[in-house]
């Protein structure tokens, strides 16, 4: 688990991230999202260590991962530590294959032979067997996010880090890469935390879904509460894109039409074997459970009016 | 600038550190001299060739006087290509190539955020990416120093005869005459400073780049300027205090 208390940072004066107190759990994809701009790059940056915080607390397991801590209990925290960049940040002069191996090479003591066969493994479990000799320059954008997933968990980290995973890619491939994330976080039980603002990933693999505006965590829900949340800035983030707002309206009209007793009628209701986004189930395709440990439910927990 | 010097400085705080892992760091070192010095080999010997030509072209014409022996143009020849033509012009050329490859690549590599990726698996990045480089051409640079005195006195010795109408036997023995072994060494002693600053400035600049594509640009442009003004004038002081 990864706890984060009374985060903040601020660059030249102007700050960036306030007050943010977060928990992040194991075996679940935990994932913030926001405007660009909103601080959520800064936040995984600071919690990776790329950047370090002008106040607050950073806990991985209990772990105290702060600046002034002895440099090898940094190195021990950050060894377990896998992260996949928004453009991938594969290294040009490797190749796919070499990429995989390199955190190996840096950190394990395995033979040369079972370094390949680990890596191997991985390029495996992300689809990409036959592409361990391709540079990185040959690589489509999907799958150099692949490749970079392959890496992030050659380690086999504690926590996975994932930085718009699906900046620029196209909707199928997202949605394999998210399936993906999904499916590591759940078989491993690592504790994965995702930046996006792609609402397709919001709905489907939204275990828990932390809303970040002008640098507050402003709402914490999940992928289905999101639906429900009467945040005006929420249903303004939500509503910039076309579809979403589309699925808004037709999601409050079911809503509306089931407290009125009327809900079946409406034809409204998605099909069978689909989500209320209407994508058919499958493997990755599952829409988040809501979770009783959770101390919100249905419409999330608005938290600007206690951090006003 | 005096925030820039102090910048550069605690990034070689960083990176003069010893390496994790030596084998690794080693094949990185090879890979480094095969990249920034193999590569210079071209270059190096084609600049020196027609320069220590030019030289010795420019010493006949301006030595011609019945009371200078002949064999005084492949002296002077001699002297000017070990102790300035190869180590400074050479130098200079080389921080052209090498400062700007640095640069580039380095500042590459932190736009599309792989240094950020080595960084958060737990590694000195600085010393990971730049004392190989750092190493590499302390080490490979006296070569092609070498390299380029041997190819500017053919250079010198072709032009003499071809052009200038030296005979082969005084150009060759002006080259013999009072001979100097400390000139070799001030040679290589100013090679190695040079060296150092070329691949450590040009580093710098790399690696502190912010920003995208055209601060890559401005970065290898700023690693050549300032790698070639810190050559010039560690020259002035290097020769002030070794000659």
């Amino acid at each position: 688990m990864i706890e984060i208390r009374h985060l903040g940072k601020s660059f030249n004066g102007r700050q960036v991230l306030q007050d943010i107190n977060l928990k992040f759990e194991p075996g679940r994809c935990n994932l913030v999202i926001g405007q660009s701009g909103s601080g959520k790059t800064v936040l995984m940056k600071t919690m990776v260590g790329l950047l370090w915080p002008d106040s607050g607390e950073i806990l991985f397991d209990g772990r105290d991962f702060s600046r002034d801590k002895k440099q090898e209990q940094l190195t021990a925290i950050r060894r377990e530590i896998g992260m996949v960049f928004q453009g991938g940040a594969l290294f040009d002069s490797l190749s796919v294959l070499e990429n995989v191996i390199f955190p190996m090479d840096m950190f394990s003591s395995l033979s040369r032979r079972e370094k390949i066969k680990r890596a191997q493994e991985c390029l495996s479990r992300v689809d990409l067997s036959g592409a361990g000799k391709l540079s990185p320059s040959e690589l489509s954008g999907g799958m150099r996010k692949r490749v970079a997933i392959a890496r992030a968990i050659s380690m086999q980290p504690r926590y996975l880090f994932c930085d718009e995973p699906n900046s620029g890619l196209d909707p199928r491939t997202s949605e394999l890469i998210d399936a993906l994330i999904s499916e590591i976080t759940r078989e491993s039980g690592i504790t994965t935390v995702i930046n996006t603002h792609d609402m397709n990933s919001v709905l489907k693999i939204g275990d828990t879904v932390n809303f970040i505006y002008e640098g507050k965590l402003w709402w914490q829900g999940n992928g289905q509460d999101i639906l429900d949340s009467d945040n005006p800035e929420i249903l303004h983030f939500m509503e910039a894109s076309e579809l979403t707002k589309r699925l808004l309206k037709s999601h409050r009209q079911r809503r509306d039409s089931a407290l009125r007793g009327k809900g079946r009628a409406t034809g409204l209701q998605p099909e069978s074997g689909t989500d209320p986004a209407g994508n058919m189930a499958g493997p990755g395709n599952n829409p988040p459970e809501k979770d009783a440990s959770l101390p919100f439910h249905g419409q999330g927990k608005n938290l600007q009016r206690q951090n006003p | 600038m005096i925030k820039n010097i102090g910048r550069y400085f605690l990034l070689m705080g960083k990176v003069l550190k010893a390496p994790g892992n030596r084998k690794l760091f080693w094949k990185q070192v090879i890979d480094e001299i095969n990249q920034l010095g193999i590569d210079s080999i071209p270059i190096v010997s084609l600049v020196s060739i027609f320069v220590g030509a030019a030289i010795t072209i420019q010493l006949q014409i301006n030595m011609d006087s019945p009371w200078i022996p002949i064999y005084a143009v492949g002296f002077a020849s001699r002297k000017a290509i070990v102790m300035e033509l190869a180590p400074t012009i050479i130098g200079l050329i080389l921080a052209g190539k090498i400062g700007s490859h640095i640069a580039s690549q380095l500042g590459t590599m932190r736009v599309t955020e792989q240094i950020d990726a080595i960084e958060v698996m737990g590694m000195n990045s600085a010393s990971y990416l730049i004392l190989p480089k750092i190493m590499a051409c302390l080490l490979f640079n006296p070569v092609l120093i070498m390299l380029s005195i041997v190819t500017a006195l053919f250079g010198g010795w072709a032009a003499g005869v071809g052009i200038a109408g030296i005979s082969s036997y005084e150009f060759i023995y002006g080259l013999q005459s009072f001979p100097h072994n400390f000139d070799l060494f001030y040679a290589i002693i100013k090679t190695v400073v040079f060296a150092f600053f070329i691949s450590s400035i040009s580093s710098f600049y790399g690696y502190s780049v912010q920003g995208g594509a055209l601060e890559v640009g401005k970065a290898s442009t700023k690693a050549v300027v300032n790698s070639s003004t810190a050559i010039i004038l560690s020259n002035l002081v290097l020769t002030q205090l070794l000659m």
